[in-house]
């Protein structure tokens, strides 16, 4: 089970809407081996997202198990689920989902930051994958100063930057023109064969299929049929399949952070409330000053003597 | 009697014949429940004389005076002897006399009462027996440019009675003062020889007694020891610490007012961090999302969230220290400036800031910026992430 990556045996998730119940997942059973790059296709309702959201610990399932890595989060903690979304996993959204007010730099350092690891660490591990993804040059914009693609190169750096086992891209494309698009499938094909990380793509679009090891095509929760996608499967498989596995164990492999780090740093606390402080900076002003008008009432009280 | 006025600090006891009129005299009079009834001395002594004063039922005498002064916990003893205000007056000084109002001691026993700037001369001490401190006006008055001139010189006083019976009393000049009207600070002695020739009373000083006392104890502590002897004297005694005792009950009304205010606006400033928070949640709904997507847990969630709120507090801790601390400055320099130009020196400051205050006001500010947050935190961090990350 430890050469799998992602094994799914049953996994139902039904959602209550209202007095009815949706089943958004009805029973899938996948198996994804270590290094694979596995594509999930399927028209919208498919479930294919629902079940993204299970292989990252974003949502539990109704019935069924869900393992990563060896750990099955079905029945996992509020703790260990963190820890999963913390360690094994990264995400790259549709909407490239950055945070605003962060530059690309730090952008990318974020899951490193909720992992307490110091700021000057995780800057140079992001730095060096915003090398890699072609972003050396933009490391102090903003996601408004970048365009879609650079966007998700900087998303993609941030998925990588922990070095999880698994990359869970949620339609990365969806969001970029054909050729920005290809690029990103590009990208995303060239980390899984260098740094032999596992990516789970949810997609609809033909051409992220065709850079797939495999297709799994789903259709009302549940899988329809299975694509082997020929000559990638054998090359994936030859030098991918054990290749890859080995690559993640060997000491040349930038593994796991060490776990020393566990949570968020009081200078990063701080320095995120001062940031989100002056976000708002008239409203945090204003109500700055309902405090001070209580807090000067009780000193001229209690100074006077 | 100025000096009077600066000697009396903390330390002196106000003490006066207990009376059946509470009238002009006795600014701090007690009303006795005895002191209203009449004896028959005073009807025959004073029922016939229309300006007769009325004779106290325990008269201050010289023998009073003497037992206070062996008391062991009292340093001084200063009698005083007032004229009465209706007195018709004049100074006369060679050829030229002017009319002048005779200032009355017992009325300026009033712990801030001003006192005034020496121009020649010195001014009378507590209970000193004899001589006379004219205010400058009278001395211009009397056609005096050089004030220093005046001092050690002999002038007359010249009283009339209403029936026309004159009387002449001279008395050395010891001093001249600043004063905007014509009036003189006379010494007990001297007053008291104006009086004993007004009511035609030579034992005045043993029969009615002088109007007042002002005793002074050895120490703060020896106060209420003084006053509580004083008092199974049958006088009424008075200090300083009847008007501590008042100023603090202001204060206190005073304190509970201001903490009732700054409580409540503390409070409504609680709801106010609180509601900006719940807008902050619901704003970056989906940051959360993505926040935990990336392995932010539930604790860092709200960590983040409640460190904000405590910062919105702790900045409020801080301009509130700093501007109540400005507002300290502004009204001990608004109080020395009016108490100064009232004559009075040497108070202390009013407002002052110990460090357990700030570090109080900065860490209470923090702490309800903190309570504040707790629920729009909590609120964040339960967030469903799933949720969350498909929030617009």
């Amino acid at each position: 089970m430890t050469d799998l990556a992602v094994l799914t045996q049953g996994l139902t998730r039904h959602y209550r809407i209202g007095e009815g119940t949706v089943e958004a997942l009805a029973g899938v059973d996948l198996r994804v081996r270590h290094g694979e790059f596995v594509a999930v296709a399927g028209v919208s309702g498919s479930g294919k997202s629902t079940l993204l959201h299970l292989v990252g610990g974003l949502d539990r399932p109704t019935d069924g198990q869900v393992w990563v890595d060896g750990v099955e989060l079905g029945s996992a903690g509020e703790a260990e689920l963190t820890h999963h979304r913390r360690r094994r996993v990264g995400f790259i959204f549709q909407t490239f989902n950055l945070l605003p007010r962060l530059t690309a730099l730090e952008n990318a350092t974020l899951p490193l930051m909720f992992a307490g690891v110091p700021r000057r660490e995780r800057e140079a591990q992001a730095r060096a994958l915003l090398e890699q993804v072609g972003l050396g040059h933009r490391l102090d914009h903003y996601p408004t100063q970048l365009s879609g693609g650079e966007q998700q190169r900087v998303a993609i750096a941030r998925a990588l930057v922990h070095d999880p086992a698994v990359i869970l891209a949620d339609e990365p494309t969806g969001n970029l023109d054909t050729q920005t698009g290809a690029g990103i499938l590009t990208l995303l094909r060239q980390l899984n064969r260098e740094r032999g990380v596992t990516v789970l793509l949810v997609t609809h679009d033909p051409a992220a299929a065709g850079v797939a090891d495999r297709v799994i095509h789903l259709r009302d929760g549940r899988v329809e049929r299975v694509e082997e996608s020929e000559q990638r499967s054998k090359g994936a498989r030859g030098q991918g399949g054990g290749g890859a596995e080995e690559l993640r164990r060997s000491p040349l492999h930038p593994s796991t952070p060490a776990p020393r780090h566990t949570r968020l740093r009081l200078a990063d606390l701080l320095r995120s409330a001062f940031a989100n402080f002056s976000r708002r900076i008239v409203r945090s002003g204003l109500t700055v000053t309902g405090v001070f008008v209580g807090i000067i009432t009780i000193v001229a009280m209690l100074s006077v003597r | 009697m100025q000096r009077n006025i600066e000697a009396m600090g903390l330390e002196s006891v106000f003490v006066t014949p207990p009376r059946a009129e509470t009238g002009g005299f006795a600014p701090y009079a007690e009303t006795r429940p005895g002191a209203s009834i009449v004896s028959p001395q005073h009807m025959e002594a004073g029922g016939f004389d229309s300006y007769a004063d009325s004779r106290p039922e325990v008269p201050i005498t010289p023998a009073t005076v003497e037992t206070l002064r062996r008391m062991p916990e009292v340093a001084s003893v200063a009698p005083l002897v007032d004229l009465p205000s209706y007195l018709d007056l004049r100074v006369k000084w060679g050829e030229r006399a002017a009319p002048a109002r005779v200032q009355s001691s017992t009325e300026q026993l009033g712990p801030f009462e001003g006192s005034s700037q020496v121009l020649a001369g010195r001014q009378l001490d507590p209970g000193e027996a004899r001589g006379v401190v004219l205010s400058a006006r009278l001395a211009r008055d009397l056609g005096i440019g050089d004030y220093g001139a005046l001092v050690g010189q002999v002038v007359t006083l010249t009283v009339r009675l209403p029936r026309g019976e004159t009387g002449e009393f001279p008395v050395t000049v010891l001093g001249v003062e600043e004063g905007r009207r014509s009036a003189i600070e006379l010494g007990v002695e001297d007053a008291a020889d104006i009086k004993r020739w007004w009511y035609g009373q030579p034992d005045l000083l043993e029969t009615r007694g002088y109007d007042g006392l002002v005793v002074k104890a050895k120490s703060l502590a020896a106060v209420p020891a003084v006053e509580d002897q004083v008092k199974a004297m049958g006088f009424q005694a008075r200090s300083l610490r009847t008007f501590l005792d008042l100023a603090n009950r202001i204060f206190a009304v005073l304190n509970t007012l201001l903490g009732s205010v700054g409580g409540l606006a503390l409070f409504v400033a609680a709801l106010g961090v609180t509601n900006t928070m719940i807008m902050a949640v619901y704003e970056r709904t989906r940051e959360i999302g993505i926040m935990k997507a990336i392995g932010a847990s539930r604790w860092d969630v709200l960590r983040l969230f409640i460190v904000e709120a405590a910062l919105i507090g702790f900045l409020g801790g801080v301009l509130g220290l700093a501007l109540g601390t400005l507002l300290g400055r502004g009204v001990n320099w608004a109080a020395h400036w009016y108490l100064e130009s009232e004559g009075v020196q040497g108070i202390g400051s009013l407002s002052v800031v110990p460090w357990w205050l700030a570090l109080g006001a900065v860490s209470f500010g923090t702490l309800v910026g903190l309570a504040a947050g707790v629920y729009p935190a909590s609120r964040a961090a339960r967030l469903d992430p799933v949720a969350a990350l498909r929030y617009e």
